[in-house]
């Protein structure tokens, strides 16, 4: 069986053309699926092209394809002090629910790595709920909440409000980043005479990074992102930057929200491309033969 | 964490032993205090707020629960939720399973790309990509010029209505659609297809008999998991959608923000949780590995 | 700064006031001297600089109308900043009253939502003492406010698509698919606007009868009309935007936006048969912050002439500060909605009826639309 199966293993991994020369590679059930495909991921991609040539609209009303490349939308966006204003409270209350987010969701993948103990599904799948909750229900939520404490209406309010959101980003990258600990190397450090402290910068840290570095833009775009939440929280002090998107977009479809979505759209691809170049650069490197994170030198 | 190195103990029997999975008490309390922030900020930010929308909607009994039930508002609410999120569920389960079989199909080169164009949307917000649709889908927006040179009479409207918030929900859902697929059909054992060939099946026998009953617990999870986002939304009713096209949250929104009634409202979100929560446990319950186990 | 608010004021009163002018008039309304010269001269030292007021309004050129008409020359005078926002509604005061600490200090109310409000206890009773409202006639004051803004709900179309001799004159023209096969835009807040109103003289209701109104027969004028002849929106702008772009011909809207518009070269009219007249509130939201600050900004809205004359004549809008109508010119001062000689023609919102059936009316209305 074990020739049968090398053999198998062989012939997948040749070339699919080496059977015979064809100047299609395809069979013609295959090229039926990438045709019928194409529109699928054109359809995909559709908004996030469109948005951008949208941006550069010279005339005041929105118009694709644009009859010409104009950075008046922009200038406009960043001479309005209400968009300004907007972005500084989304700035804020994304950093407040990142570092909360961070720390807390950090430290429970720690003491997680690795346990064993009755419940531990469990626990993962609480930490998990803020993901899977409708949004609706902890904007109400926490509208209700925050209003007793007369925090409704301050970015301090939204921060807190999406650092319960954005927990569990930090959480999953963190623990799958962990996942390539082995607890030997954290108890040999120990019985080597480490401390806490040496403990984690010598041991966890280096594994942490890419998981950790992750987590945070995870969560910093689910916090500057977030709509409904910030929606019911909003004051004239604390608008986030979505929140004027939504009421703006009803109001009118103006060049300048394009402007605005087109600027998010390249930070949005911008860390995505960061991203993923991370962990291709991950990749060869340890094919390449470096040593494992977290080895004890 | 005291600094000193932890005795070569014994590990711990019997129930203490079960609790802490064989692991010291001094360790499992080291670990136990690593969690204690993050349930002080669930406890705060999470229990206490939804434990606050139970009580305010529990206000009066369970008037509110009625009075919502009851108003005419109710029915036409639910239904819209309901039959939008079945129809964008099975397109998007449809277009997601070609996306998926096409991207496993695809050659090692393309794959990682093919990947990129269907993860790249996640990143873009919600509202980015509903601006853009209802760019596109406005009356003097592409789509209708298009439609209008190639001779469609009269106006078509394809903006606020059930349509665009069809096409706007299947665009944000689709990736939801493909990654489970496409999880399951990574699984599958290569060899299978060769298997089914060298016992003398054709290749559509064996995609049919063979493959496609073995994706389906990919595409179970995949209809589930859209569903239940689909239930969720909120932003696409009112950004392409018109008064029709109402949906449950944008009910909450209604009796929060408009009629300022939080008890109905608060009574409205308990019900939305709860059939959430429904939803997702049979979720939990769902075979992932395969239909018939690994093979 | 000064000068050009004093320039764009000036504009629109006359052709070209002289400072000289000005002084004349003011002094003819007992006006100190110093007090109108403060409008024209550089701003003194501000002793509250630092202050604001929070002002929830309707947003676009209703908001530049109060901006240039009274709260900058309050800020000149007194260094309180007024900062205006949109989205002004009785949810919103609503939901600041009961947060417990308010963010907007005042909250725009259409006449039909007061009653309601000072029935749910959110908004503050004005000090008479602090703010002076004897130049505003008894029925546009309450104790809880006066009436800034007097306005039509009127029928505004596309002159491009529409000539003149074609304009819908009445709400039953308005109705009229026939003679008007296409989309009408119309504005969804049934107690800001007035649309069921105009749903029942377009079913023949005369003016006289439209109260008390029979929120049925209203609903089925409009489906007559039809829901896929209409595009609801919830912004006082969005009909003037949607006008000009071409994506609508005939719309609801305000008088006054109408006629900023035109000023601005857009080529939309509109007709004055059947408006509907009612006017917008300023109350204070109970607890709020700059509560001072926003009374001294009510009491100047009451009686400062020169501010209130220029709201008027930027918006052909009438205000509490009636005297100051002296100031306005007759060509506009005919076109006010408290004109008399627009008597016959336009109907009156009664707020008491409001009063008593704003809510059932809502919820009723959003039924039907989501039906």
């Amino acid at each position: 069986m074990g020739v049968f199966d090398e053999a198998l293993a062989a012939s997948l991994r040749r070339p699919p053309r080496a059977a015979g020369r064809r100047w299609w590679p395809f069979s013609p059930a295959g090229t039926l699926l990438f045709a019928a495909c194409v529109p699928i991921f054109v359809f995909l991609m559709l908004p996030t092209l469109v948005v951008v040539p949208m941006a550069f609209t010279p005339k005041p009303l929105l118009e694709f394809p644009p009859s010409g490349i104009s950075l008046r939308p922009f200038r406009d966006l960043f001479h309005d002090s209400a968009w300004m204003s907007a972005g500084a409270v989304s700035l804020k209350a994304a950093c407040l629910a990142v570092a909360i987010a961070t720390v807390v969701s950090t430290m429970a993948a720690m003491a997680l790595h690795s346990a064993k103990f009755a419940g531990k599904g469990l626990l993962q799948s609480v930490i998990l709920v803020p993901i899977v909750a409708p949004l609706i229900v902890l904007a109400l939520a926490d509208y209700e909440f925050l209003l007793r404490f007369h925090l409704t209406g301050t970015w301090t309010g939204i921060g807190l409000s999406h650092s319960v959101l954005a927990a569990p980003y930090v959480f999953i990258t963190v623990q799958a980043s962990l996942a390539g600990l082995d607890p030997a190397l954290v108890r040999s450090a120990r019985s080597l005479g480490a401390g806490s402290l040496s403990v984690f910068r010598h041991v966890y840290v280096p594994v942490l990074r890419p998981g950790l570095a992750a987590g945070m833009l995870l969560a910093f775009i689910a916090s500057f992102d977030e709509t409904v939440i910030a929606l019911f929280q909003q004051g004239p002090q604390a608008t986030t930057l979505p929140v004027k998107m939504f009421t703006d977009i009803q109001y009118e479809l103006s060049p300048k929200i394009a402007a605005v979505a087109a600027l998010l759209v390249g930070v949005a691809t911008l860390v995505f491309s960061v991203q993923a170049a991370a962990l291709v650069g991950r990749r060869s490197a340890r094919w390449g033969g470096r040593p494992a994170a977290g080895s004890p030198e | 964490m005291g600094g000193q190195p932890r005795e070569d103990g014994h590990p711990v029997q019997g129930v203490a032993g079960r609790l802490t999975g064989g692991v010291p008490f001094r360790e499992a309390l080291a670990r136990a205090s690593l969690l204690v922030p993050l349930c002080v900020v669930y406890a705060l930010l999470l229990v206490w707020p939804l434990a606050l929308l139970a009580r305010t909607s529990l206000e009066g009994g369970l008037a509110a629960y009625g009075d919502v039930v009851r108003t005419p508002l109710f029915r036409p609410v639910m239904v819209n939720t309901l039959v939008i999120s079945a129809v964008t569920t099975a397109i998007a389960v449809v277009l997601g399973y070609l996306c998926a079989a096409a991207i496993w199909r695809a050659p090692a080169g393309l794959r990682p790309l093919a990947v990129a164009l269907v993860l790249l949307p996640f990143w873009t917000a919600v509202l980015v990509k509903n601006f853009a649709w209802a760019a596109l889908l406005q009356d003097n927006g592409v789509f209708n010029t298009l439609l209008r040179k190639l001779g469609a009479p009269g106006h078509p409207a394809l903006l606020h209505n059930r349509f665009a918030v069809i096409v706007g929900m299947v665009h944000y859902v689709l990736p939801y659609a493909v990654l489970p697929i496409f999880a399951t059909m990574s699984s599958l054992d290569a060899r299978l297809e060769r298997a089914a060939a060298s016992l003398g099946a054709s290749r559509a026998a064996a995609i049919w008999f063979v493959i496609v009953p073995l994706t389906l617990p990919g595409v179970y999870a995949a209809t589930l998991l859209v569903f239940i986002i689909c239930t969720g939304f909120f932003i696409t009713p009112v950004i392409l959608g018109g008064p029709r096209d109402m949906m449950a949250a944008n009910l909450v929104d209604l009796y929060a923000r408009q009629l300022v009634d939080f008890r109905a409202a608060s009574a409205l979100a308990v019900m939305i949780i709860v059939g959430v929560s429904l939803l997702v446990s049979v979720y939990q319950w769902l075979p992932k590995e395969g239909q018939f186990g690994r093979l | 700064m000064t000068e050009n608010q004093m320039h764009v004021a000036l504009q629109v009163l006359r052709g070209r006031m002289s400072r000289r002018e000005l002084l004349r008039q003011a002094a003819l309304l007992g006006i100190s001297a110093p007090a109108a010269l403060a409008l024209v001269e550089r701003p003194r030292a501000a002793e509250a600089a630092g202050k604001v007021v929070n002002l929830a309004g309707y947003g676009g050129v209703s908001n530049d109308a109060i901006r240039t008409a009274w709260a900058e020359p309050f800020e000149k005078l007194t260094g309180i900043h007024v900062n205006l926002g949109a989205n002004a509604s009785l949810a919103l005061a609503k939901l600041q009253a009961q947060s417990g600490n308010p963010q907007w200090d005042i909250v725009g109310l259409d006449g039909s939502e007061m009653p309601t409000a000072v029935k749910q206890g959110l908004l503050e009773r004005i000090d008479t003492h602090k703010v002076d409202m004897s130049k505003v006639p008894f029925y546009l004051k309450t104790p809880y406010g006066f009436k800034y803004s007097v306005y039509l709900f009127t029928k505004a179309y596309d002159q491009r698509k529409i000539p003149d001799a074609n304009a819908p004159q009445t709400w039953k023209d308005f109705w009229d698919t026939g003679r008007y096969p296409m989309k009408r835009s119309v504005y969804q807040n049934v107690a800001d606007g007035s649309i069921l109103e105009a749903a029942l003289m377009a079913d023949g209701v005369p003016v006289s009868q439209v109260y008390p109104l029979d929120v049925e027969r209203a609903l089925k004028s409009l489906d007559r009309l039809g829901k896929r002849n209409i595009i609801w929106h919830s912004a006082n702008q969005q009909p003037i935007q949607q006008l000009t772009s071409g994506e609508v011909a005939l719309a609801t809207a305000f008088s006054g936006r109408v006629i900023v518009a035109r000023r601005d070269g857009a080529k939309l009219q509109y007709t004055l048969d059947q408006d509907v007249a009612s006017g917008s509130y300023f109350p204070v939201i109970k607890g709020a912050p700059n509560k001072e600050a926003a009374l001294a900004f009510l009491n100047f809205v009451a009686t400062n002439d020169v501010g209130a004359a220029t709201y008027m004549s930027l918006l052909t809008y009438a205000t509490g500060n009636a005297a100051a109508v002296r100031l306005v010119p007759p060509e506009v001062a005919d076109q006010l909605p408290t004109s008399p000689k627009l008597k016959g023609k336009i109907l009156y919102k009664d707020e008491n009826w409001w009063a008593d059936n704003l809510e059932k009316t809502v919820i009723r209305f959003k039924e039907w639309q989501a039906a």
